[in-house]
């Protein structure tokens, strides 16, 4: 399968197949496939370069043996084989199993015997053949009309150069320059009580990402580098508390949350924020990241304290549903959780892993855990059973603006 | 450090200093005294005693007062009467802060003072005193520190502390790195076992790269740790050079298990598959992957993914970065990693709850934690009485080379001893291999 790469266009890996397949229709004896549903993997696991090893699972089995692997661009494998017994199959099958072992894909539910992530068909027999070869004429016209829309797509919208130290330093100046304060924006987080009635808990405060790259970087993707970006948002951080210590949003009535890192709440320029600010501490919240938290648990602990002492609630940010079966966010004795929903948490409604959720949220204290990202009513469903009731996200953007348009007009009327 | 300024003085001297000018101006001022060297060793680093001075800042800004943060962590601050209620309101925000300390928690008790305020107007003397005694203090250590201290070791310290990692140094060090040899940087580090008699069984090395000499090659003058997120920018790179390194010679792979540390994100980089095509099946078993927690925090979709793909092929995966605040918030057994490394600090004996608390976590894991950064016998001591079996860091390191003195000392006794029955008697066939030890490693 050296020959792959240039063959992507033209229909790739499918052409070959669909190829393939006609040659062996004339003998179809001792041959076998299977076919691996890795497309219906959630998005973060069909990343390439996890595909790339997923593919790797069965080098011994092609060298040695006459098979040959297909990785379909759609990310789904096939393998056909020719002679070999099918046992072979197994170890390299349950490696790649193994390797997604958390996708809800790999586990099957109680009772349930299909196996959702590899269809075998033996094409010896004319039906199974005659029903692979439909679905790889299907992938094949699939991967040709994808191909042409990704190549018209990816000039457009290329994710970008990525960050490196050769042009961080010109990222950093340009970003100290900037001006940012018309790139704030506002997020509400929301309460949501008995009988569906909201309340406003706190607005978020936070700095529009993608046009201040289009000021600063064009082109460039500042999320490439996990510790690259970390390092610019310590700047940002310097800016806003700049901002926020002159602006009239602390003198409003609702409270306001800011994202900052643990070396900055520790550091010269908070102390000046508090010297202004200080007074209307109990209503600004302090969301700091995980990956912070992290990498030196002293310092967070030493600010955290100090930001509680000092009339400050702090927000430990960044948590994923999955990382809750990992850690136990409540023995970081913050005043709130976000939990960043995504849609590939769907599908987990019952397994183990929401258990851990469950139980976290209750040792947490359901008030201080807020749902964030919450982009659809399902979200929200997916919250209210684990009994969270507090919400942030463009769902409850549309929720807060009704809130707004009935309080202005029991004011009015 | 061509264009470093001449050494600062120190601010012990300048204290004394500001002092004895105090005494024509005295009245109307005062002098506060925090004992930050009294409290606990934990509640004593860097960022801590950055962030009390901090608080000063504004008073200071305003010029109504005047700063001494001294070596020992003490500060020395003096001010007019007028600001006093400004002044307590930073103690009484420090005093929150430290609040958990005991030097806060049993103040008042026999030699627990956080704060002392002396007039100067009436008080002095006992202020000059003080001075007198931090300053003195601080000229005794910096004499034993110069006489036991060589040149180039000072200078060291002062590096230590030197030009900041930005990104454009950053960017210089990461092109000299693509040319830069870095096989002589490699350094190796023992996890060993120890028995009752402080006699260590070497178990596995760590191999990395030594941050301070690779400065020293590169750039000397620039701290490289002075900005986490860069530094570990910096990692992801070595790791690849590592991995060439260890891919490429022989040298490391001769002798027992090794560990190294890489980034998540290397292990699914071409770098790494090229390493992996290298190694030999067998060999992988012998090989043991270092993982940071923060950065397995940091994405822990890839690292569920990279764990599963190690352990496949055989590699074994190490937990490191535990501390004693973050042992009980992570799940070690969830996150399935082989080993884990627990970083010895001495609150863990300190603390009343901390060997039941680490008794607890790892009870089923005694075979598989090392607990690392040992540098002294109590580390080793607290290991003992929760169970722990490997230990690694600066103290095993001496005792490793203590126990080849011993053996060195012990095989040329036998020589002698040899060479006296030969001078006694007629001579001897070769003498027979050492017994028992085996191979000298």
């Amino acid at each position: 399968m050296a020959e792959r790469g240039s063959n992507q266009a033209a229909g790739g890996d499918e052409a070959i197949l669909v190829e393939r397949l006609r040659k062996i229709a004339d003998d179809p004896r001792d041959h076998f496939a299977a076919h691996l549903h890795l497309s219906r993997l959630r998005a973060s696991n069909r990343q390439p370069r996890f595909l790339e090893i997923a593919k790797r699972a069965f080098d011994q089995l092609t060298i040695k043996t006459q098979s040959t692997l297909f990785a379909l661009g759609n990310c789904d494998l096939v393998l056909v084989c020719n002679k070999v017994p099918i046992d072979q199959t197994d170890e390299p099958i349950e490696k790649v199993r193994g390797l997604f072992r958390e996708d809800p894909l790999m586990q099957s539910g109680d009772g349930e015997m299909e196996d959702r992530f590899v269809s075998w068909y033996d094409l010896a027999s004319k039906d199974d053949f005659d029903r692979f070869y439909a679905t790889a004429e299907q992938l094949l016209a699939a991967q040709v009309a994808a191909a042409r829309r990704a190549e018209a797509v990816q000039s457009a919208s290329a994710k970008g150069a990525p960050v490196t130290s050769t042009n961080l330093g010109e990222i950093e100046r340009k970003l100290k320059a900037v001006r940012i304060s018309d790139l704030i924006r506002e997020q509400p987080a929301v309460q949501v009580g008995a009988g569906g009635k909201a309340s406003m808990l706190f607005r978020e405060n936070y700095v529009a990402m993608a046009d201040l790259r289009d000021r600063i970087a064009p082109g460039v993707n500042l999320f490439s580098s996990p510790w690259l970006f970390q390092y610019l948002t310590e700047v940002i951080d310097r800016k806003l508390l700049a901002l926020l210590a002159q602006r009239e949003r602390l003198t409003e009535r609702h409270a306001i949350s800011v994202n900052m890192n643990v070396a900055t709440v520790l550091g010269r320029d908070f102390q000046e924020f508090h010297q202004n600010a200080g007074k209307n501490a109990n209503r600004i919240v302090i969301e700091m990241q995980i990956i912070d938290i992290f990498a030196d648990m002293n310092a967070f602990a030493f600010a955290r304290e100090g930001l509680q002492k000092r009339g400050y609630r702090v927000l430990v940010d960044g948590i994923t549903p999955l990382a809750l079966y990992f850690f136990d966010p409540s023995l970081l004795k913050a005043d709130y959780f976000k939990i960043t929903w995504g849609p590939e948490f769907q599908s987990d409604t019952q397994d183990s892993r929401i258990v851990a959720a469950r139980e976290t949220v209750a040792r947490a204290g359901k008030d201080q855990v807020i749902l964030a990202r919450v982009d659809t009513e399902q979200a929200i469903r997916w919250g209210l059973n684990l009994s969270v009731t507090r919400f942030h996200g463009h769902f409850i953007d549309r929720l807060a603006m009704a809130l707004a348009a009935k309080a202005a007009g029991a004011a009015t009327g | 450090m061509a264009n470093a300024p001449p050494a600062a003085r120190p601010q012990e001297a300048l204290l004394l200093e500001y002092v004895q000018q105090l005494e024509k101006i005295r009245n109307g001022r005062k002098m506060l005294h925090l004992h930050l060297s009294q409290l606990r060793p934990y509640n004593r680093h860097d960022t801590h005693l950055r962030t009390a001075a901090a608080n000063f800042d504004p008073i200071v800004r305003a010029a109504n007062g005047q700063i001494f943060p001294l070596r020992n962590g003490d500060i020395f601050f003096c001010y007019k009467k007028d600001i006093q209620v400004q002044v307590d309101n930073v103690v009484q925000r420090l005093r929150y802060l430290f609040g958990e300390d005991p030097l806060v928690s049993e103040e008042g008790a026999e030699g627990k003072e956080f704060a002392t305020i002396l007039d100067a107007t009436t008080q002095y003397d006992d202020i000059l005193y003080a001075a007198r005694t931090a300053n003195e203090a601080e000229s005794k250590r910096g004499g034993e520190e110069k006489t036991c201290e060589d040149a180039s070791s000072r200078l060291k310290a002062r590096q230590e502390k030197g030009e900041p990692l930005t990104p454009d140094v950053l960017a210089r060090i990461e092109t000299a790195l693509v040319r830069a040899d870095l096989s002589n940087l490699v350094r190796r580090q023992y996890a060993c076992s120890i028995d009752e008699n402080n006699s260590t069984t070497q178990i596995f090395s760590e191999l990395f790269i030594s941050i301070n000499d690779l400065r020293e090659t590169l750039l000397p003058g620039v701290n490289l740790t002075s900005n986490r997120w860069l530094f570990q920018h910096l990692t992801e790179t070595l790791d690849k050079r590592m991995l060439a390194l260890l891919s490429k010679t022989d040298r490391f792979t001769v002798s027992g298990d090794i560990s190294f540390n890489v980034n998540v994100r290397t292990l699914l980089a071409p770098e790494f598959m090229a390493f992996d095509d290298n190694v030999s099946a067998g060999r992988r078993g012998s090989l043991i992957i270092e993982l940071q927690k923060e950065d397995i925090f940091s994405d822990l979709g890839t690292y569920l993914f990279a764990r599963e793909f190690l352990q496949n092929k055989g590699y074994r995966v190490c937990l490191d970065g535990l501390t004693y605040q973050t042992l009980d918030i992570i799940d070690r057994r969830r996150l399935g990693a082989d080993m884990a490394k627990l970083f010895w600090t001495p609150e863990m004996a300190e603390k009343p709850e901390g060997r039941d608390k680490i008794k607890r976590l790892f009870d089923d894991a005694s075979k598989s934690l090392v607990l690392c950064r040992c540098d002294s016998s109590d580390a080793i001591e607290f290991g003992r009485s929760v169970g722990i079996e490997l230990y690694q860091g600066r103290y095993i390191e001496n005792l490793i080379a203590e126990d080849n003195r011993r053996r060195d000392l012990l095989k040329i006794k036998r020589r002698l001893e040899r060479e006296a029955e030969g001078a006694d008697g007629i001579e001897l066939a070769p003498p027979p291999a050492a017994k028992g030890k085996g191979r000298e490693k």
